[in-house]
């Protein structure tokens, strides 16, 4: 009775877990504009350069404006050694007027689709291969029970459960570091890509 | 024995909770962007996503209110706006159920603990309503990835139309182009700096 009690739950609860992994799954695909934008990605904003492809000069830029290191791009994860003299950005009086190249925009077009513009030409690029990832792997333990340790087991799911219902409850399922990183790291890139003169700037 | 049981499983749970949450500590964005169009919409995180136009929050994680009104001339983006405040409220919704039954079944587990004649009535009850809670804070986490994904796609797809390019919906003038096409530009030398 117990057991017939116990084991659905178990399964309910292995469901949820891992069923929690469910992503979602981001229709959004970027332009090759050479704005940089951060995308949803597995659960993630990650940097998308959008094909504003960066010289490792503007990256390291990048990685001195915002202190980070790391680049959780879209395809491949950077780690750059970091610079101490970012290149120098003026904040401006009022807001940037947008340089950009494509037909004029005639409002009545812009609201139906996007407009074809490009905000810098695209360059080449070579940058030092991605370091490896680190699996973390997880393991985890049944056990058989007599009554005794049935008991116990009983017990401790009914301490446990409300515990990771809390955790579960309360706990950002994005990684704040990765998200707060992203976000910077594509506000400073195009900060230097409307920066005339800047590392990542196209040379007009 | 029963009470030793409980105490140590108490403790360490609570210990593992603690470390889980603590790891995931919050860290907020802080470069502040200074080339933005008027009407561009910048994300921040400051433990949520949140969205910024002309130095104002527009609309802030979880609920993203405000959003879907701000992006309403771009279809694609008042869609997703849309799911993102939706999304954002089942998750609040789903994830208070989830956290409610959680500490209900904490008090069903006290009841075992006084009523031993009853203990396994109390068990019963406690790990059913705590496996629901499990379901739904697991679920109310599902919506809150839902709700953040449509909110970050509502973004791009209207700083594509609109935002970027020094618009805002409620005043579609855009500035003309630079030119017609993109100008050939030398590649750059990857040179790499001394630090």
């Amino acid at each position: 009775m117990r057991r017939a009690v116990f084991c659905p739950l178990l399964l309910v609860i292995v469901a949820v877990l891992s069923g929690e992994g469910c992503s979602y799954s981001s229709l959004y695909v970027s332009p090759a504009d050479g704005r940089a934008r951060t995308v949803w990605r597995e659960n993630n904003v990650v940097v998308d350069l959008s094909s504003g492809l960066a010289s490792d000069v503007c990256l390291y830029q990048v990685g001195a404006a915002t202190h980070t290191s790391r680049f959780y791009l879209m395809d491949e994860r950077l780690e750059l050694a970091p610079v101490s003299s970012p290149y120098p950005v003026a904040m401006l009086d009022d807001f940037w007027i947008p340089v950009f190249y494509g037909s004029p925009i005639l409002a009545s077009r812009a609201v139906i689709e996007r407009p074809a513009v490009v905000f810098a030409p695209p360059r080449g690029r070579t940058v030092a291969p991605p370091p490896s990832r680190s699996n973390v792997a997880s393991e985890s333990k049944h056990g058989d029970s007599e009554s005794r340790a049935f008991t116990a087991a009983a017990i401790a799911a009914l301490v446990i459960l409300p515990i990771v219902d809390l955790v579960l409850a309360i706990n950002r399922p994005e990684s704040s570091t990765r998200s707060a990183q992203a976000i910077d790291q594509v506000h400073a890139y195009n900060d230097f890509a409307r920066t005339r003169g800047s590392p990542c700037s196209p040379a007009l | 024995m029963f009470a030793g049981i409980v105490t140590r499983t108490i403790g360490t749970s609570a210990l593992a909770g603690l470390v889980f949450l603590h790891g995931c500590a919050n860290t907020i964005s802080q470069y502040q962007p200074r080339r933005v169009a008027q009407g561009e919409l910048i994300l921040q995180y400051d433990g949520a996503f949140a969205m910024y136009a002309g130095g104002k929050r527009v609309a802030r994680g979880l609920t993203y209110k405000g959003l879907s009104p701000f992006v309403v001339c771009v279809p694609t983006a008042h869609e997703q706006a849309r799911l993102a405040e939706r999304d954002g409220r089942v998750a609040v919704g789903f994830s208070a159920t989830g956290g409610s039954l959680g500490a209900v079944s904490l008090g069903l587990l006290a009841g075992a603990i006084a009523d031993g004649d009853n203990r396994w009535a109390w068990l019963g009850s406690g790990l059913v309503t705590a496996t629901i809670g499990v379901l739904f804070a697991g679920f109310g986490r599902k919506f809150r990835n839902s709700a953040n994904g449509h909110a970050v796609d509502a973004l791009n797809f209207y700083n594509d139309s609109v935002g970027s390019l020094g618009a805002r919906c409620n005043d579609l003038t855009y500035p003309a182009p630079a030119g017609p096409t993109t100008p050939v530009i030398a590649p750059v030398p990857s040179s790499v700096p001394q630090s």
